[in-house]
Formats: C-alpha cells, structure tokens, sequence
C-alpha cells in the first residue's frame, strides 16, 4: 500500500489516499507556542458563544491548561486546532451549565419575537399571521449574499440579539452540526425546551434579516 | 365572494393547522424528521398560504446561509483579539504549569 500511495503520489500529487503517510499533518507543537498560534482563534471562538471577555478568557486558559494535562491522549488524527477546539467546547458547555438557570429565558422578549406575530384565538383566522407580520417576498436569494461583508455585518447583528442560551443552543446545532441528544445532554435540557429555542432564534432571525435586509434592498 | 378557490381554501384551512403551528412543525423538521401527516398538513396548507409557502422557502435559504457565515471565522468584523497583555499573562501561566509538569515526571 505504501508503494502504491507514494506511486500514485507522483503522477496525482493531490491525490494521495492516506495522509497519515503524511508526516507535517497532525503534528503536536510545543505548549510554549500554544498561545502565539492558537490563542485568538479560540478566544473568537470561545467570545462569540460565551459574549463575555472575561468569560470567554477564562475558557481559553482552561483549555491551554487542560490541553497540557492530556497531551499525551492526543493521538493525531484530527490537527492540534480541532483537538483544542474539542476541549474548549467543553468548558464552553462547563461555563453554560454553571451560570444560574435562574435565568428566565421565556421571559426575555427578542425584538423580533414570534409572540404577537399571529393571530389571536378569538379571531375568524386565529393563528394566522397577522397582517403587518406576513413575510413577504425577498425577490432575490443568492447564496452569495453569504460572502458579501454587509450582510455578514448584519446577521451578526441580529445573531447578537439571540439570549445566549438559545444562541449557543443554535451554534451547537447548525454550526458545530451536533446532534440533539448530545446537546439536550451536554446543556441538561429536554428535547421539546431544544426545539423551542431552535425555533425561536430560527423565526428572530428570519424576521430580523426580512426587516434589516431584504425589505430595503427590494424597496430600491 | 363565494369562490370555489376561497371555499377550498377555507376547507384547507379549517383541517389543517394554522400558521403559527406549521411554522413551528416546519422549523423542527430541520431537528427531527416530521411525520407523514405533518408533511401532508403543510403541504396542504402551503398550497393556499403564500406567507407560510414563503416561510418554508426562507427557512430552507436560511439554513443553509446563516450557518455558512457563522461558520466562517475569517469575519472581518469579528473584533474579538487578545491583546498583548494577555497573550504574556496566558503563555506564562502555561509555562508555569508545563514546568510543573516537567519537575514532577522528573522525580
């Protein structure tokens, strides 16, 4: 097989069917660079789930000092990044389940909440949207909005406006691409309290880019 | 007023959830498969909806182009760095620990 790997490698450079033949990939660095090379991507990363500094701070020294405490279970076979990555997604979660559920989180009303968007039960169309809510057409959906900077701009904006909770909730999900049981179980919370919230930042969110974005751009 | 459209469209109307049910069934089939009936319930529905037939077609852009963005760190307005200081402060305590490390294996 190496034969063959190397061989095909020649006439196929990009081709070569097992990178661990490849020796650079998934190699271990010394901790004494950790911070140079890491830090600020895991400080993004632990900053936009976490949205305190002092938290997300936090977070990253954990996980830099976790990190030393396993070095030697981190076998290679995802990059030295993805391997910090995992850990600080669990202090992450370790920061969530700490902080007080106290938090009343059907209480916070999101500014483009779904509660008054429908109509009320004594109406002929109960349940229907209410006039002034109804989406309406966005005319061009290109998914290379994706890559233009002002749209960016503003769903970050309106992601920003998430409850942290539902807002790490939607990142573990549609970022990370966790399945539901993992997160239900990571965040100690039930499947029907994970859909609700999924659903909650899904219709903000909608609602929030209609209003900020595509109600502007098709009144031009 | 008394269409054969409008007559069927309250028929539908009337047998299927409305609109703030089917948005809630359609956002969790994105979570968990939905079931035959609440495949049916929407379709039906969004045959004589346009807000909600407009709704599943925003939802399903949006899945794919909220993710694509927040998945992209290179975010240019992403003011999130460790300043100086803290870079010093951090590296320093991972040294510190390191050597820790190093003292005890070498007992």
């Amino acid at each position: 097989m190496q034969f063959l790997d190397t061989f095909l490698g020649t006439i196929f450079p990009k081709m070569t069917t097992n990178n661990r033949t490849n020796p650079e990939k998934h190699q271990q660095t010394s901790p004494t660079q950790w911070v140079e090379l890491y830090g600020n991507y895991l400080y993004k990363y632990a900053k936009m789930r976490l949205r305190d500094d002092a938290l997300a701070q936090d977070a990253v020294q954990e996980t830099f000092l976790s990190a030393l405490k396993a070095r030697e279970s981190f076998q290679g076979k995802s990059s030295e990044k993805t391997w910090l990555v995992g850990i600080l997604k669990h202090k992450i979660i370790d920061t969530f389940r700490k902080q007080s559920r106290e938090i009343n989180e059907s209480a916070v009303t999101l500014p483009f909440e779904q509660e008054g968007l429908f109509r009320e039960a004594k109406d002929e169309w109960a349940g229907h949207w209410k006039q002034e809510y109804k989406p309406f057409d966005w005319g061009e959906t290109p998914f290379s909005l994706a890559e233009r900077n002002d749209f960016q701009r503003v769903l970050h904006s309106c992601f920003e406006k998430l409850p942290e909770r539902v807002a790490l909730v939607f990142q573990m999900k549609e970022v990370d691409d966790e399945e539901c049981s993992q997160i239900c179980k990571a965040l100690d919370i039930s499947e029907s309290n994970l859909w609700v919230m999924l659903h909650r930042a899904r219709m903000h969110l909608r609602r929030c880019l209609e209003v900020r974005w595509f109600s502007v751009k098709s009144s031009g | 007023m008394n269409s054969p459209r409008l007559l069927l469209s309250k028929l539908i109307f009337s047998v299927t959830p409305p609109c703030e049910d089917i948005t809630r069934i359609v956002s969790r089939s994105y979570d968990k498969p939905s079931s035959l009936k609440e495949k049916i319930q929407v379709q039906a529905h969004i045959l004589f909806c346009r807000s909600c037939h407009r709704f599943v077609h925003q939802l399903e852009y949006l899945q794919t182009i909220v993710a694509k963005i927040l998945r992209d760190d290179s975010f240019p307005g992403a003011k999130a760095e460790l300043n100086k200081e803290t870079q010093v402060k951090m590296q320093s305590e991972i040294n510190k620990a390191l050597e820790n490390f190093n003292n005890q294996s070498s007992v």
